[in-house]
C-alpha cells in the first residue's frame, strides 16, 4: 500500500509544477485519461451515426424492395442507380454496419470511453498506469476507424461478406467485388483496431491491479470497475486469436497459402490450394467472437449496476454474486464458441458439448437479472434519464437472453440458424442492451465529463422513442425468422413463401426510422449541453463513488491535494442510522458501524 | 476546388478552436443551476413504464394474431415433429420468466417511485435468495439440456438410417448461384468427384472414364495453347535462353516454329514439377532465364499448374473409383418420395453455402473441400401440404442460407414431395450424367461411344467459363 501513497504524492508534486498545456497536448495528443475518454466517445458517436445511417438505407430496401429513393442516389452514387440500392452494396452496408457497431462503437467506443473515464477516478488514481500507451490506444483506434470509413468509398466497395468475413467468400476477389481491396482494408483496419484494444486492455488491467488508493480493496471496487477489469482480461485473451485468424486470411489472400482454402473452383479456374479448411477460420473467429459478445455486454452491465444502485438509493443486491456471475459468464464465454457452428458439419458430439456449456451461461445471466430486480425492490427509485436507460438495458437483457436458450440448443438452432430470429436475438441482447448501457453511462457521467448537465426532458423523450423504436425494430424480426426468412437477403421477393411478410418489414423499417430520428434529440442534447448546459453540482446524483469527490474543472492528476482514502464499499445507500441516504466511500466508518458489504 | 476545401477545413479548425475557448470562458461565468430530478419526473416515467409494459405485451399478442399464420406450417418431416415439440416446451420455459421479469421490472418502477420522505430498504444480500435463483435455473436448464441433446442425437443419427432404411441418396451441390441435385442412380451410390475435373461439360467435377478423357484432352489443349502464347511472349520480349537452360520440351511447337532466327523453345514444366517433388529445399530457379518478365512467369506458372492437375487426375484415374456415370443430375427442382428416408450429401464448388429447407426443419452448410450430411424422412406431400395450409400454390423450397455473394438472395431450388409412384415416374425421366455429358460433347456427327480415344474437344466445350454452361 505504501507504494500507492508514494505514487500519490509524487503525482501531486508533478502536477503542481507543470501546468502549461498547449492546444495540441490538451485536446489532440493528450495523455490525460479524461480527455482520451472524450476522444473515444466523440469518435464512437460519429461512427455510430455512420452505422445507423447505413442501417436505415438497407432497411428502406428491405421494406420497399426495388422502389426508387432518389436520396440514396444522391449519397451513394453508382451504388444506388436511379435510387435503387445495388445488391452488392446492400451486402457491403450490412457488413460495415455490423463491423462498426460491434467493434468501433460497442467495443472501442464503450470500453474506451468508460474504462478510461472511470477506472482512475473510481479507484482513486492520478491517471492510467501508462498515459502514453493510453494515448496510443486512442490513436490506433482513430486510424483504424478512418481506414474502415475510407474503405466504404473506394471504387470496388468495402468488404461485403458479412461482419464475420468467412472465407472463402472473403478470401477470393473473384467471389464478390467487396473481397478485393475493400477486404484488404477491412483486415488492415481490424489489425490496427486489435492493437488499440490490446494496448487499452493491458493498461486497464495494470491500473486496476496496481493503482488503487488506500483502502480500495478489490472487494470494495464499484461493479463498473469489476466489469471493466473482466472485460479487459477477456479482450487480452481473445483478440490475439482474431489477429491470428486475420493474419492467416491475409496469407491466404496474398501469398497463396491454403489455411482456409481447399478444392475450390471459381471464375473458371480450379485453384491450387488444397488441404485447408474454411471451418478452421470459423473456429478461430468465434473463439474471439463469442467472448466479444461479453466484451461488449459486460461494461454495459457494469455501468447499469452502478446507475441502478445509485438511483434506487439502495445497495446493489448481491454484490459478490454479481462479481461471481460476471466471472462465470467470462469463463464460460471461452468454451461456447461452437454454438455459432452447429450446422457447419461439425461432429454432432462436439455440438452436444457446446450445447451443454452454452445453456450453462443462462444461470449466471439469470442471477444477474434477479439481482437487478431485487435491487429495485423496496428501493426509492429516482428515475433519471440514465436510470431509465439502465432499466431499458435490463429489459432487453431479459427479452434477448431467453431466446439465447433456443439458439444455444443445437436441435432448435437447425431451423432458425442464420435467419432473422438470430438477428432479432443478438440485436436485442447485445446490440440494444449495450447501446442502452452506453447511453445510461453518458447521461449519468456527462456532468463528470463536461461539468454540465444534459437536459432531462429531451433525455426522457430520447429514451422512450429509442426504447419503443428498438423493440419495434427487433421484436417483429423474431416472426420473420420463424417464417424462415434468412438474414443477409437483399430482398425476400424471390420466394413465394415470403410474400405475406412484406408488412412486417414495413413495420420494422418504420420503427427503425423513428428510432434513428430520435437520435437527433440525443445529438442535440449532447453537443448543446457541452457548451450550454447548466453547470453541474459536485455530486449531482448523490453517488458514493470517488469520481464525484474530484473537482469538475479539467486538471491532470484528478485531485488537487492528496488522493482520498477509501473506508467502505461503494453501495452504502440508505444505510440505517445515517442522516443522508448515501455515504461516499471516502467517509470513515463511525465507531461500531458494520461494513455491510462484507 | 482544392483550395476551397482547404480553406473550409482551416476555417472549421479555427472555429472549433474558438468554440473550445468560449467553452472554457463560459464555464467560469455561468452561475450554478442545480438540475433536479423531481418526484413528478419519476412519477411520469414510472407511469410511462406501466403503459409501455402492457403496450408491449399487447403488441406481442397482436403480432401473433396478425402473423401467426404466416409462420412456418407444421413440420413436414419425421424429426421435424420432434424438434417442434422441443420448441414448444422451450417456449413455455422461457416465456414464463420473460413475462414475469419484464413485468416486475416495470411494476417495481411504479411501486417504488421516488418519494422525498421515504427511505429505501437497506437490503444488500441474502445467500438464501441467491441460492434459490442459482439452483432453480440450474435444474430447469439441466432438464432442457438433457431433452435437447436427446433430440439432437436422434436428428443427427445418419448411420442408423443409412444402415436400416435403404434410403434415397442425393447430393446437393452448391455454387454461385444455383443448386444441382445429384441422385445416386442405379447403384444407389453417389459416384466420386474431384474439383479438378470441373469443366464446361462437367460442372460438378464428377468422375467417369469419359469425363477423365475429356478433361485430360482439355488440359492438353490448354497447355498447347499456353505454350504457343509463351513462345510468342518470349519472342516479343527478346528473351534468350542460356545454353545451360533446363531441358526443353521437344514437342514444343507453334508460333516459335516458323520463326527462323530465334528458336525459342518453351520449357518443360512437367520435368520441372517432377524435379520439385523430389528435390525439396533449396534449388536454383529453373526459370531464371525469364528474368523479371511477369507475363512470362505467369504463363509458366499456369503451365505448371496444368501439369500438376493433369498428374493428379491421372493418379486418381488409375485408382479404383466409383463412376458417377449412372448418377442423375437435375436442376431447378427435385423430387422426394414421401415417407422414405433420404440421406443428403452436400458439397460446394466455390464458397460456403448452406442448404436450408425450413419446412423439413433441415439446415446444413455446404463447404468447399468437405462433404457434409443430413438425413431425414419427408412425411407430407406437396399436395397434402397445399390442403393443410389451404394454400393452393404452396411449395417447398431449398434456400441458400449462408451469404455467398451478390445473388445469394435468389439461390433456390423447388422441392416436390410426392407418392412413390409419381416419384418413380419422375425419376425415370431424368438423364444420367453420362448421357448428359455425351449429348454436350458430341458434335452432331461424332460417335460418342468412342470415348477411349481422346476426342479433341470442340470449340464450344473449350469455353473458359464453365459456369455459363447448363448441366441439363
Amino acid at each position: 500500500m505504501s507504494h500507492v501513497i508514494d505514487h500519490g504524492h509524487a503525482a501531486d508534486d508533478h502536477q503542481n509544477h507543470h501546468h502549461h498545456e498547449t492546444f495540441f497536448n490538451k485536446y489532440v495528443f493528450s495523455q490525460d485519461h479524461k480527455m482520451i475518454s472524450k476522444q473515444f466517445l466523440i469518435t464512437a458517436i460519429i461512427m455510430g451515426i455512420i452505422a445507423m445511417l447505413m442501417s436505415t438505407a438497407f432497411r428502406m430496401q428491405l421494406a420497399y424492395p426495388g422502389e426508387k429513393f432518389p436520396i440514396l442516389e444522391t449519397f451513394l452514387g453508382k451504388w444506388a442507380k436511379d435510387g435503387v440500392l445495388d445488391p452488392s452494396f446492400y451486402l457491403a452496408l450490412v457488413t460495415i454496419h455490423g463491423t462498426i457497431m460491434v467493434f468501433f462503437v460497442l467495443t472501442g467506443g464503450l470500453s474506451g470511453t468508460f474504462s478510461n473515464l472511470l477506472i482512475p477516478l473510481q479507484i482513486g488514481a492520478r491517471d492510467m498506469a501508462s498515459g502514453f500507451l493510453n494515448m496510443l490506444s486512442y490513436w490506433f483506434f482513430f486510424v483504424s476507424s478512418a481506414i474502415m470509413v475510407y474503405s466504404v468509398v473506394i471504387e470496388t466497395g468495402p468488404a461485403s461478406g458479412g461482419w464475420t468475413v468467412y472465407p472463402p467468400l472473403s478470401a477470393l476477389p473473384q467471389a464478390m467485388p467487396g473481397s478485393g481491396l475493400g477486404m484488404t482494408l477491412w483486415l488492415v483496419s481490424m489489425s490496427i483496431f486489435i492493437v488499440s484494444s490490446l494496448l487499452g486492455s493491458l493498461n486497464y488491467i495494470v491500473t486496476i491491479i496496481n493503482l488503487r488508493t488506500v483502502g480500495m480493496k478489490m472487494t470494495r471496487l464499484p461493479l463498473t470497475i469489476w466489469a471493466f477489469f473482466i472485460t479487459a482480461i477477456l479482450g487480452v485473451l481473445s483478440f490475439p486469436v482474431l489477429l491470428a485468424a486475420a493474419l492467416l486470411l491475409i496469407f491466404d489472400r496474398s501469398m497463396g497459402t491454403s489455411f482456409y482454402l481447399s478444392d475450390i473452383f471459381i471464375g473458371g479456374q480450379a485453384l491450387e490450394q488444397t488441404g485447408g479448411s474454411p471451418i478452421l477460420y470459423q473456429h478461430l473467429f468465434w473463439f474471439l467472437g463469442h467472448p466479444e459478445v461479453y466484451i461488449v455486454l459486460l461494461p454495459a452491465l457494469g455501468l447499469a449496476s452502478e446507475v441502478i444502485a445509485t438511483n434506487s438509493r439502495k445497495p446493489i443486491f448481491g454484490y459478490r454474486a454479481m462479481i461471481a456471475s460476471m466471472l462465470g459468464i467470462a469463463f464460460l464465454s471461452f468454451i461456447v464458441w461452437g454454438h455459432h457452428m452447429f450446422i457447419t458439419g461439425m461432429n454432432p458430439f462436439l455440438g452436444s458439448v457446446f450445447v451443454f456449456t452454452t445453456l450453462l451461461v443462462a444461470i449466471p445471466s439469470a442471477v444477474k437479472v434477479f439481482n437487478y430486480l431485487t435491487t429495485l425492490w423496496k428501493g426509492n427509485l429516482v428515475l433519471t434519464p440514465a436510470m431509465m436507460f439502465g432499466i431499458g438495458l435490463v429489459s432487453f437483457f431479459i427479452t434477448g437472453g431467453v431466446t439465447g436458450i433456443i439458439l444455444g440448443d443445437s436441435a432448435l438452432d437447425i431451423n432458425v440458424h442464420d435467419t432473422y430470429f438470430v438477428v432479432a436475438h443478438f440485436h436485442i441482447v447485445m446490440g440494444s442492451s449495450a447501446i442502452f448501457g452506453m447511453f445510461a453511462g453518458i447521461y449519468h457521467w456527462f456532468p463528470r465529463m463536461y461539468g454540465r448537465m444534459m437536459n432531462k426532458k429531451i433525455g426522457y423523450a430520447h429514451f422512450w422513442l429509442t426504447f419503443v423504436g428498438a423493440y419495434g425494430v427487433f421484436f417483429p424480426q423474431h416472426f420473420l425468422g420463424l417464417a424462415g426468412v434468412p438474414r443477409r437477403y437483399y430482398a425476400n421477393t424471390e420466394f413465394p413463401m415470403f410474400d405475406g411478410l412484406v408488412d412486417i418489414n414495413v413495420l420494422v423499417t418504420s420503427f427503425a426510422i423513428l428510432a434513428a430520428a430520435a437520435q437527433a434529440l440525443f445529438l442535440f442534447n449532447f453537443f448543446y449541453s457541452i457548451w450550454r448546459g447548466p453547470k453541474a453540482p459536485q455530486n449531482p446524483w448523490n453517488s458514493n463513488t470517488l469520481e464525484w469527490t474530484a473537482p469538475v474543472k479539467h486538471m491532470h492528476g484528478n485531485w488537487p491535494g492528496e488522493i482520498p482514502h477509501v473506508y467502505r464499499w461503494a453501495y452504502d445507500y440508505s444505510k440505517p442510522g445515517k442522516e443522508k441516504d448515501f455515504v461516499p466511500q471516502n467517509i470513515p466508518m463511525e465507531d461500531g458501524e458494520l461494513d455491510e458489504g462484507h | 476546388m482544392d483550395f476551397l476545401i482547404l480553406a473550409i477545413i482551416i476555417l472549421a479548425v479555427v472555429a472549433i478552436f474558438q468554440l473550445l475557448k468560449i467553452y472554457e470562458l463560459s464555464r467560469e461565468l455561468r452561475p450554478d443551476e442545480a438540475p433536479v430530478i423531481t418526484e413528478a419526473d419519476s412519477r411520469m416515467n414510472a407511469r410511462m413504464g406501466m403503459i409501455f409494459i402492457f403496450g408491449f405485451f399487447a403488441f406481442i399478442l397482436w403480432c401473433v394474431y396478425k402473423w401467426g399464420d404466416k409462420l412456418l406450417p407444421e413440420p413436414a418431416s419425421k424429426h421435424g415433429v420432434e424438434i417442434d415439440q422441443l420448441w414448444d416446451v422451450t417456449m413455455i420455459i422461457i416465456g414464463i420468466p420473460f413475462v414475469i421479469c419484464n413485468f416486475l421490472l416495470f411494476f417495481f418502477l411504479n411501486k417504488y417511485t421516488y418519494k422525498k420522505d421515504r427511505k429505501a430498504d437497506y437490503f444488500a444480500h441474502s445467500n438464501k435468495l441467491e441460492a434459490i435463483w442459482t439452483v432453480v435455473p440450474a435444474i430447469v436448464l439441466s432438464a432442457l439440456i438433457v431433452y435437447g441433446l436427446r433430440v439432437w442425437n436422434d436428428v443427427t443419427d445418419h448411420t442408423t438410417i443409412s444402415a436400416n432404411e435403404n434410403p434415397v441418396n442425393i447430393e446437393l451441390y452448391a455454387r454461385q448461384f444455383d443448386w444441382t441435385a445429384r441422385y445416386a442412380g442405379d447403384d444407389n451410390k453417389l459416384g466420386d468427384a474431384n474439383y479438378q475435373m470441373i469443366n464446361g461439360s462437367n460442372a460438378l467435377g464428377l468422375i467417369t472414364p469419359e469425363a477423365i478423357a475429356d478433361r485430360l484432352a482439355e488440359i492438353t489443349k490448354d497447355s498447347t495453347a499456353l505454350r504457343a502464347k509463351l513462345d510468342e511472349q518470349v519472342k516479343l520480349e527478346g528473351i534468350i535462353f542460356p545454353k545451360k537452360s533446363k531441358p526443353v520440351d521437344p514437342h514444343a511447337h507453334g508460333a516459335a516454329s516458323h520463326d527462323g532466327e530465334h528458336h525459342a523453345p518453351a520449357p518443360n514444366p512437367e520435368a520441372h514439377a517432377k524435379g520439385e517433388e523430389h528435390g525439396g529445399g533449396h534449388h536454383e530457379d529453373p526459370y531464371a532465364w525469364a528474368g523479371n518478365s511477369k507475363p512470362v512467369r505467369a504463363i509458366v506458372d499456369e503451365l505448371e499448374h496444368l501439369t500438376r492437375m493433369k498428374r493428379s487426375i491421372e493418379t486418381f484415374a488409375k485408382k479404383r473409383f466409383t463412376s458417377s456415370g449412372d448418377d442423375l443430375l437435375v436442376k431447378g427442382e427435385f423430387h422426394l418420395p414421401v415417407n422414405k428416408a433420404v440421406v443428403f450429401q452436400f458439397r460446394a464448388q466455390d464458397v460456403i453455402h448452406s442448404a436450408y429447407m425450413p419446412h423439413f426443419r433441415v439446415q446444413m452448410n455446404a463447404v468447399p473441400g468437405m462433404k457434409t450430411n443430413f438425413a431425414f424422412t419427408p412425411t407430407i406431400t406437396t399436395a397434402k401440404m397445399r390442403e393443410n395450409t389451404k394454400n393452393p400454390t404452396f411449395d417447398y423450397y431449398l434456400l441458400c442460407n449462408k451469404i455467398c455473394g451478390n445473388a445469394h438472395y435468389n439461390m433456390k431450388m423447388l422441392i416436390v414431395v410426392e407418392d412413390q409412384a409419381s416419384y418413380d415416374k419422375w425419376i425415370k425421366e431424368q438423364k444420367t450424367f453420362a448421357a448428359q455429358m455425351a449429348a454436350l460433347l458430341a458434335p452432331p456427327a461424332a460417335d460418342s461411344t468412342t470415348t477411349k480415344t481422346l476426342v479433341p474437344p470442340t470449340d464450344t466445350t473449350m469455353a473458359k467459363a464453365p459456369t455459363a454452361k447448363p448441366v441439363k
